[in-house]
């Protein structure tokens, strides 16, 4: 990858990690911290990244340097304790569908978050996915299933909305 | 597989996800005509997919681009480093050389006959041809001769504005090494000639490095030495294809008798010395 192509890259995707950084930290600072980093890592290796794979490389260093920050600050919740919260407790006050719709993303758990918004926000194949978290392809689809059940009980759940 | 009311939640998805071909997504639909109830799922389903929100934008963009005409020397420091201690260590070797195999001191050579730095500079900047005339006997010559004349005066007059008088200074005296120094000086003005920034920052670094205890104005045998050493870091930073990128660097060179401050300055590559010079005899 040339210079003029890891500008490009800053251009195109830079908004597009922090998007999905920040979704997860719901901290801006973090989100710069991970962004930042991403493109410094691609940055080191952007003569051995063709410009074609930046942007799934870039979702990768990001994912993982996120996972890590997690992992650091013990904030991996389990899946079940997260699903049973988001039956227990779902909040009534009015909102419109699209809060509604982010307030459920919230509560899913981080790795049927990712999957979803990596899916919905990328357009990434279930392969890719895979391969950006480090999961199988089933794996992938069974969480992306599993995602879209817990969202759709909850948009069903709270107040009736639909 | 026939869609009833117990699996049309995965074939809700799987048509959510595109994975549903068109005779199922026929099916489906037909499914969905028939039960009313489930309709409203499906609905909630269309729901799940997710939107970006476009206003949530990375701000500092501008921190992450690189400047396109410029690269990046990670580690360059390092890698001067890593050339001044081979340069030590080849000046180490030859200094052995000579006390060990105790070569012959007669048969001295006289590379410059003349001792002025002023008369030197104006030779290297207007007389270049007067150098391979004058000098034809000594290795000078051959310098002068293999070097395009075009080149030389381009040279030349880099040379003059960027670098110190005493590093331009052809003169060793006569002492016992110069049998093997002279071999070593055409390639220090070679490696002048062509990498003349890397060598001098290879000169200055490793000057400073083994902190001479001749006055280098004199250019006598630790100049010489000191030159031979820059030549082995220049080609090792060369080699390391870091050569021309330092090349290109904005130099600047400030001379004020007592001590000489160098500064190699762009956004990917910091170089910066002050070097004391021991105050000549008078």
């Amino acid at each position: 990858m040339t210079v003029k192509e890891y500008n490009q890259s800053v251009e195109l995707y830079s908004d597009r990690v922090f998007r999905f950084i920040y979704k997860n930290t719901r901290d801006r600072d973090d989100a710069n911290d991970v962004v930042q980093n991403a493109f410094e890592i691609l940055w080191k290796n952007h003569e051995r990244v063709e410009f074609e794979k930046c942007r799934s490389y870039l979702f990768t260093v990001a994912y993982h340097n996120f996972i890590d920050q997690v992992r650091k600050m013990k904030r991996i919740t389990r899946m079940e304790d997260h699903h049973e919260d988001l039956m227990e407790a779902p909040d009534r006050s009015y909102k419109g569908v699209k809060e509604i719709v982010e307030q459920a993303l919230s509560k899913l758990p981080e790795v049927q978050k990712n999957v979803v918004m990596l899916r919905d926000y990328e357009g990434y194949d279930y392969a890719e996915i895979g391969n950006i978290t480090g999961l199988t392809e089933s794996q992938v689809k069974v969480y992306i299933f599993r995602a879209r059940q817990t969202l759709k009980d909850y948009l069903v759940g709270v107040e009736k909305v639909i | 597989m026939k869609i009833n009311r117990n699996n049309y939640e995965d074939f809700l998805i799987q048509k959510l996800e595109g994975m549903l071909n068109t005779e199922q997504n026929a099916e489906l639909d037909l499914f969905l005509h028939n039960h009313a109830d489930i309709k409203s799922e499906w609905e909630a389903f269309e729901l799940t997919r997710l939107i970006p929100d476009e206003s949530l934008v990375f701000e500092n963009k501008g921190l992450l681009k690189k400047k396109e005409n410029a690269g990046v020397i990670p580690m360059y420091r390092s890698m001067l480093y890593v050339a001044s201690i081979a340069a030590s260590l080849l000046f180490v070797l030859l200094f052995s050389q000579k006390y060990l195999i105790n070569l012959p001191s007669e048969n001295p050579v006289v590379v410059a006959e003349n001792n002025s730095l002023n008369n030197n500079q104006s030779r290297v900047n207007s007389e270049p041809s007067k150098v391979s005339s004058t000098s034809s006997s000594n290795n000078n010559a051959i310098i002068a001769d293999n070097f395009p004349s075009e080149k030389q005066a381009v040279f030349s007059k880099q040379v003059s504005t960027n670098y110190p008088k005493q590093f331009l200074s052809n003169q060793i005296s006569t002492t016992p090494l110069q049998t093997n120094i002279q071999p070593m000086k055409i390639l220090a003005h070679t490696a002048m000639k062509i990498y003349p920034r890397v060598s001098y920052a290879s000169f200055i670094w490793t000057k400073g490095l083994m902190k001479p205890q001749v006055p280098v104005r004199n250019t006598t045998e630790a100049g010489a030495w000191l030159q031979i050493a820059s030549i082995l870091g220049s080609e090792i930073v060369r080699l390391s294809g870091r050569g021309e990128r330092l090349n290109k660097a904005p130099l600047e060179l400030h001379i004020k008798n007592n001590p000489i401050q160098l500064n190699i300055n762009n956004p990917y590559i910091k170089f910066h010395k002050v070097i004391s010079f021991k105050k000549k005899n008078k």
